[in-house]
């Protein structure tokens, strides 16, 4: 089990979030909104792969 | 079996940050256990993969096709990664769609299993057709 992914998941997450209220807070809410979906893309960017890893892995494992 | 241990302390943990991160967004919180349930798919599907062996040898011992494992087999992958997809999309709020993937799972499940019901209907034909 990789436990570095979620840790660099929850970081992306937090971070995601302060720069998130910091650029509400002064007025910039789309570039709020645009690195919130940033954000995002990367964080599922790293899980697809891994989504795509396990379905492989069940398609050998249950003779697909 | 160590691993166990290993996975269940990560699930914990992970949980805790999942909390931690659904106060500020919801959206990071729900990859952040979609990524710890595939993770721990994978691990069960380590421990999985000798108990599959052992069914096939079963299999072989008792001489039946091996068409008739496969759909077994199938329908049992279906069946956890369905189970997994639903609940992960029953707690990030959307029951409807969770609801709707087990349909699906159902109706795969029967689509795989005509073959076996099509064979059971001709042996009981056959055993009736002898009376």
């Amino acid at each position: 089990m990789d436990i570095d992914l979620i840790f660099k998941i929850a970081a992306v997450g937090i971070i995601v979030s302060i720069l998130n209220q910091v650029l509400s807070r002064s007025g910039r809410d789309e570039q709020a909104t645009m690195t919130t979906l940033a954000g995002l893309v990367v964080v599922l960017m790293m899980l697809a792969q891994r989504i795509a890893d396990l379905f492989a892995l069940v398609k050998t494992l249950f003779q697909f | 079996m160590s691993s166990f241990f290993q996975v269940a302390g990560g699930v914990l943990l992970s949980v805790i940050l999942g909390l931690t991160l659904s106060k500020y967004g919801k959206d990071f919180s729900v990859v952040l256990i979609l990524l710890v349930s595939c993770m721990v798919l994978a691990v069960m599907a380590a421990y999985l993969e000798p108990i599959i062996d052992f069914v096939g040898e079963l299999l072989r011992l008792s001489e039946l096709q091996n068409e008739l494992l496969t759909p077994v087999l199938k329908a049992t992958a279906i069946g956890i990664v369905a189970e997994i997809a639903s609940l992960i999309c029953t707690d990030s709020g959307n029951a409807a769609l969770g609801k709707s993937i087990q349909l699906l799972a159902v109706a795969v499940i029967l689509w795989l299993a005509l073959p076996l019901l099509r064979s059971l209907l001709e042996l009981m034909q056959r055993m009736l057709g002898n009376i």
